[in-house]
């Protein structure tokens, strides 16, 4: 398993397709048509980047699609800033949350007069896709907490 | 397990095996998120309403090659196997652990699973490192593992 630092130093295990304990391989054509029709139930998300085993949501929102990352916990200690909904900005880290455990991350995509109208996530190991704020699977729980990458 | 139970046994594990049912699993990033998914999966439900003895049976399919081989059904299987707490899961998920049987999300619910029937309480991070380390702890106390990987002949198991 592969280690990334966060900007105050801290490992971060994650995984890489071909790692001895990760995928073998990317998505067959079966498995994108797969994503792509579950991807299709959600009547706001826009597909924007193909679905890839090669990072999931944390890894997109706080390592740039480095890899799949299990734990977002590490960059949230040392990356980030918590701020209120209100202040919403292109950018900023939506944790979504399910019974106070962090279940998904999103980038914002879109402010509408301080409301988040778009999101940018991805989900799982499906597609990249821009979404309503709240029109996710169920499993990834709510829109909880907002924060801000540091120095931004 | 009567010839009823089995039925509605068989019934669930041939519908988790369909992708438009497991499919949704695709949708974790975390092993969190992975959990929540499964629960919410028909067979799922009605093979944990089963209790133990669906349990015993789906960790006796745990090995096989065809479900090892598919993240989402294995997901869906541990968790199962997580809420059912069938009395054989230390035996069998040891070695498969040991050998790498298990692949990205799944190695940690796999740890997390193992330490739970092991009595570690599971660490907040590297949980697959010391559920690894138990395993094969425990499998060198004990070098006739009850589960390899079972490569579909029936004939004899087979490491990978």
């Amino acid at each position: 398993m592969a280690v990334f630092k966060t900007s105050q130093g801290q490992s971060v295990d994650h995984f890489h397709i071909g790692d001895t304990d990760f995928h073998d391989q990317d998505l067959d054509a079966h498995g994108i048509s797969e994503s792509r029709a579950i991807v299709a139930g959600f009547a706001s998300a826009v597909e924007i980047d193909v679905p890839t085993l090669r990072f999931n949501c944390h890894g997109f929102a706080y390592t740039r699609a480095h890899g799949w990352f299990n734990r977002a916990k590490p960059f949230i200690d040392d990356d980030v800033t918590e701020i209120p909904f209100a202040q919403a900005r292109p950018g900023d880290i939506v944790s979504y949350r399910r019974n106070k455990k962090l279940k998904h991350s999103g980038i914002v995509e879109q402010v509408s007069n301080g409301i988040i109208t778009k999101v940018r996530s991805k989900w799982g190991g499906m597609a990249t896709v821009i979404h309503d704020l709240h029109d996710v699977h169920p499993a990834y729980g709510r829109p909880e907490i907002l924060r801000r990458p540091n120095g931004t | 397990m009567d010839a009823i139970e089995k039925q509605k046994f068989d019934a669930a594990i041939e519908q988790l095996s369909k992708p438009d049912v497991f499919g949704d699993l695709m949708l974790a990033s975390t092993p969190e998120a992975a959990n929540k998914i499964a629960e919410s999966l028909e067979p799922v439900k009605t093979l944990v309403q089963m209790g133990t003895d669906a349990g015993s049976e789906i960790l006796q399919l745990l090995p096989r090659k065809e479900i090892l081989e598919n993240d989402y059904l294995t997901t869906a299987v541990l968790y199962v196997v997580w809420r059912t707490q069938p009395p054989d899961a230390q035996k069998v998920l040891g070695p498969l652990i040991v050998n790498g049987s298990f692949r990205g999300i799944n190695t940690e619910l796999s740890g997390r699973l193992f330490l739970k029937y092991t009595g570690i309480p599971a660490p907040r991070e590297d949980v697959f490192d010391v559920a690894f380390r138990e395993a094969q702890r425990v499998q060198n106390e004990n070098p006739h593992p009850n589960s390899t990987v079972d490569n579909g002949s029936h004939s004899s198991n087979q490491d990978t």
